[in-house]
């Protein structure tokens, strides 16, 4: 079996654990095996899911918990004080650790399958709780140094060595107030909910985490703003409260020798308020988990129907644009499977935010008056940004044929469908019209709010044109059935489609530009944008079973 | 052989939150017999296990196994027991020979030893070459297998088997039928809970009937037989449970589905 550094470490001090009265060698199996699980365990962050290599995945999301930790770093080597700028990293190093903790931890965290496996086993619950303990921190110390090992050692090399070790002592208790705070946060769903609610809390937490990942970097730039614009700090009541600032208050008394009361409470409330917490999560916490875990297999919970405007009116859509009974059946089904599985929102949800969001993102790079945002918007053709939402908007289609259960496909073979076409032309209409038309319509009304009715005949163009770039989609795309594969199966012709779908949007962008200021010419290229789109959709989806089969 | 209890039970009782699942349970188990533990859904069958394994610990009552009080001895007795519970808890992102080496060396057995065992093991059932593949990778009947091999490779005294048969095929059902037998003549103890009666009608020396949360019948299947004046354990099982109405439900079922939309 692997061997792994960490434990190697832990054998030095195995008297301690053996001292507790803990059985050492099997705590060191448990743990060891732990580890290895998360070497396997498949991160937020890892897209490609190569199965015949024994990847470790881990590793591969610590280089981006690592890039994250040289973006925090940039804090520390800006010119303001340092009690500001501790908070700030401070800040962000939690907020990281709760994510992640949240996101890719949380299995861990709430292991029902421990008790049953190894309590059955001779095995005391000490050890095992110990063990548990023991890999959560091996995991924890593995990601902090990796998030605030670059902020640390830059802050080392301008404040000297007494930082680093107060730094690092911080980081322990800040370690241990974070698992506090996502502990309670658990704590509260499974309190109030029940344990299929709080799996989609984690869910939501993952599609924020890698959202974060991929739109963070775009703040870097706006942040040396900030930054440069040197920040005074002066003490308000309320900084009691914030707990980056327990965390920061001991730099100033101990490498400054502030020796004001509001630094002084603060450090007190930095070491007492942790261990308050810590106290609480073994004495109160643990103990309740241990208890009502089991709600997390969610057994019994009797969900009523939910009816809500959204599903009717999906309803009623379906009814307009699909005749056929069944395939308004898999308009539905799509739609239904798409809000249901958790591994597929994460793989689509943070798309289509990104899709949704980056022409906000491109128009607030310089905060001006809204005025000459609204001219710039027109004349520098801005608004053309809206090609790269329905860019990334039209691939995610391409993400419908993976499923967490693509085992349960069996039944389209059962099923008495005569013509496949009807298939994938439900689950296509039913994708495109929630997820890319329905998206759609957020950033390219904006637009038209800003710039008035004069570019609503443009973002007529772009709808078509996102409709053409759909249904080539589809064409291009292998013909699996929708959620009939693993997500390790993953497109073998991916990049032909990124290719293609791009050289699609960089034409549209240029024909667009050529006929924009052409009187009629934009009429005219809407009707020719028209009848394509008729004349694809008549063809795309006549497919033979030879080809469904055949890949 | 019947004079040395493996097992006594003595007024156990268990409560879930206010529902009282176990109300009072009295036994004594003794070596080398193969027991059937049956009764419908929620009677109180697993808990009953898991109470014996120390999953459990808020219960009522006392409980010996190997002669040592549940309550005080809680980690070493579990090295003479094997279990094989009904959903097929595994970590599956361990190969087979991880899992197993793993819990072989819980077990104290050395790790060249289990290894080699495991893998024998696994042949018998046709499933070596998978021995470095990933669990997660596996049919039902494989991970089945798994279990199985995983409850027995200790050579315990003592074994909890929750519907062992489920995902086997009948060639594999026959082998582990087979060493069930066997291993009671050797003199262990098969504590075998199931929902298919012809199986425990058949495996069984004794079988004890659960319902709602108390032992409603006890003895062999010829006395549980002569008693209830019932053909099969099936019927045996209806008639002590109160179940007479699965006819009318059929006939309610079948009336749906023919009824016109």
């Amino acid at each position: 079996m692997k061997e792994f550094k960490s434990l190697k470490i832990l054998d030095k001090v195995s008297f301690f654990f053996e001292k507790l009265g803990i059985n050492y060698p099997v705590m060191r199996k448990i743990i060891q095996i732990k580890l290895i699980m998360d070497t396997r365990r498949v991160s937020t962050f890892s897209n490609n899911t190569d199965k015949k290599k024994d990847k470790d995945y881990f590793k591969q999301s610590l280089w981006v918990y690592g890039m994250f930790g040289v973006v925090i770093m940039f804090m520390m080597i800006s010119s303001n004080p340092l009690f500001i700028k501790l908070n700030l990293s401070f800040g962000m190093i939690m907020f990281m650790l709760m994510m992640v903790m949240i996101a890719d931890f949380s299995s861990v965290l709430l292991d029902i399958k421990d008790k049953m496996i190894l309590l059955t086993k001779p095995i005391d619950e000490k050890t095992m709780n110990v063990a548990k303990m023991v890999h959560i921190s091996i995991y924890l110390f593995i990601i902090t140094i990796t998030i605030a090992g670059p902020s640390c050692i830059a802050g080392t090399i301008k404040h000297g060595l007494l930082f680093s070790i107060l730094f690092l002592v911080e980081l322990v208790w800040i370690a241990g107030f974070m698992i506090f705070i996502t502990a309670l946060f658990y704590f509260f769903i499974l309190k109030l909910f029940d344990g299929e609610k709080l799996k989609d809390m984690i869910n939501y937490f993952q599609i924020m985490l890698s959202i974060i990942m991929t739109i963070g970097y775009q703040f870097v730039g706006r942040m040396f703003d900030i930054l440069d614009a040197h920040m005074m700090f002066t003490p308000k009541w309320w900084n009691y409260l914030i707990p980056t600032a327990w965390f920061s208050a001991p730099f100033e008394v101990l490498l400054f020798h502030r020796y004001e009361s509001f630094y002084i409470i603060l450090s007190i409330m930095s070491i007492i308020i942790p261990s308050i917490c810590v106290m609480i999560y073994i004495k109160k916490v643990v103990p309740y988990f241990e208890k009502n875990l089991l709600k997390l297999n969610g057994a019994g919970s009797k969900n009523k129907k939910r009816k809500s405007m959204i599903n009717r009116l999906d309803a009623q859509i379906g009814k307009i644009f699909c005749k056929d009974s069944s395939e308004r059946a898999l308009f539905k089904f799509t739609q239904t499977m798409i809000i249901n599985e958790r591994q597929l929102k994460l793989k689509i949800y943070p798309s289509i935010t990104f899709a949704v969001a980056c022409p906000f993102i491109i128009l607030f790079r310089s905060f001006n008056s809204l005025h000459k945002i609204r001219k710039e918007i027109y004349e520098d053709k801005l608004y053309l940004v809206l090609y790269l939402s329905i860019q990334m908007l039209c691939s995610i289609y391409i993400y419908i044929q993976n499923s967490e259960n693509h085992r349960g496909a069996w039944v389209y073979d059962v099923l008495p469908v005569k013509n496949l076409s009807v298939i994938y032309k439900g689950a296509w209409k039913g994708f495109v019209i929630k997820y890319n038309i329905a998206t759609f319509i957020i950033p390219s009304s904006f637009f038209i709010m800003i710039c008035g009715k004069r570019i609503f005949p443009e973002v007529i163009i772009m709808f078509l044109n996102m409709l053409i770039l759909d249904l080539l989609i589809f064409k291009i795309s292998s013909k699996d059935l929708p959620f009939s594969q693993d997500f390790s199966h993953i497109q073998n012709n991916k990049l032909d489609i990124l290719l293609i779908s791009l050289g699609f949007i960089g034409f549209s962008v240029v024909m667009h530009i050529f006929l924009r200021d052409i009187s009629y010419a934009l009429l005219i290229y809407g009707c020719i944008l028209l009848a394509i789109f008729f004349y694809l959709f008549k063809r795309v989806f006549k497919i033979e079973y030879k080809e469904q089969n055949s890949m | 052989m019947k004079n040395e209890p493996i097992i006594t039970i003595r007024n156990l009782k268990m409560k879930y939150d206010t529902k009282e699942v176990l109300k009072g349970i009295d036994l004594d188990i003794y070596k080398g017999q193969i027991i059937g533990y049956i009764g419908p859904n929620g009677a109180g069958k697993s808990t009953t296990v898991k109470i014996l394994l120390g999953m459990i610990e808020n219960y009522e009552g006392d409980i010996e196994i190997f002669g040592q009080d549940l309550s005080k001895e809680k980690v070493e007795y579990k090295k003479k027991i094997g279990y094989v519970p009904e959903t097929a808890e595994i970590y599956e992102n361990l190969t087979a020979c991880e899992y197993l080496t793993f819990l072989g060396e819980i077990y104290g057995i050395p790790l060249e030893v289990v290894d080699k065992k495991a893998q024998k093991l696994m042949s018998l059932f046709h499933i070596e070459e998978y021995y470095h593949s990933r669990i997660s990778s596996y049919s039902k009947g494989m991970k089945q297998k798994i279990l199985i091999i995983a409850s027995l490779i200790h050579n315990p005294d003592l074994l909890f088997l929750d519907e062992p048969l489920s995902g086997l095929d009948a060639n594999s059902v026959m082998i582990l039928k087979e060493i069930l037998a066997k291993l009671s003549l050797q003199g262990k103890t098969i504590f075998y809970s199931s929902h298919i009666m012809e199986v425990v009608e058949k495996i069984s020396h004794r079988i004890l009937l659960l319902h709602d949360g108390r032992i409603v019948a006890d003895g062999t299947f010829e006395e549980l037989k002569n008693k209830s004046k019932e053909g099969s354990l099936e019927e045996i099982f209806n008639q002590l449970t109160g179940f007479h109405k699965h006819k009318e439900i059929a006939d309610e079922f079948i009336h749906i589905l023919q009824e016109e939309v």
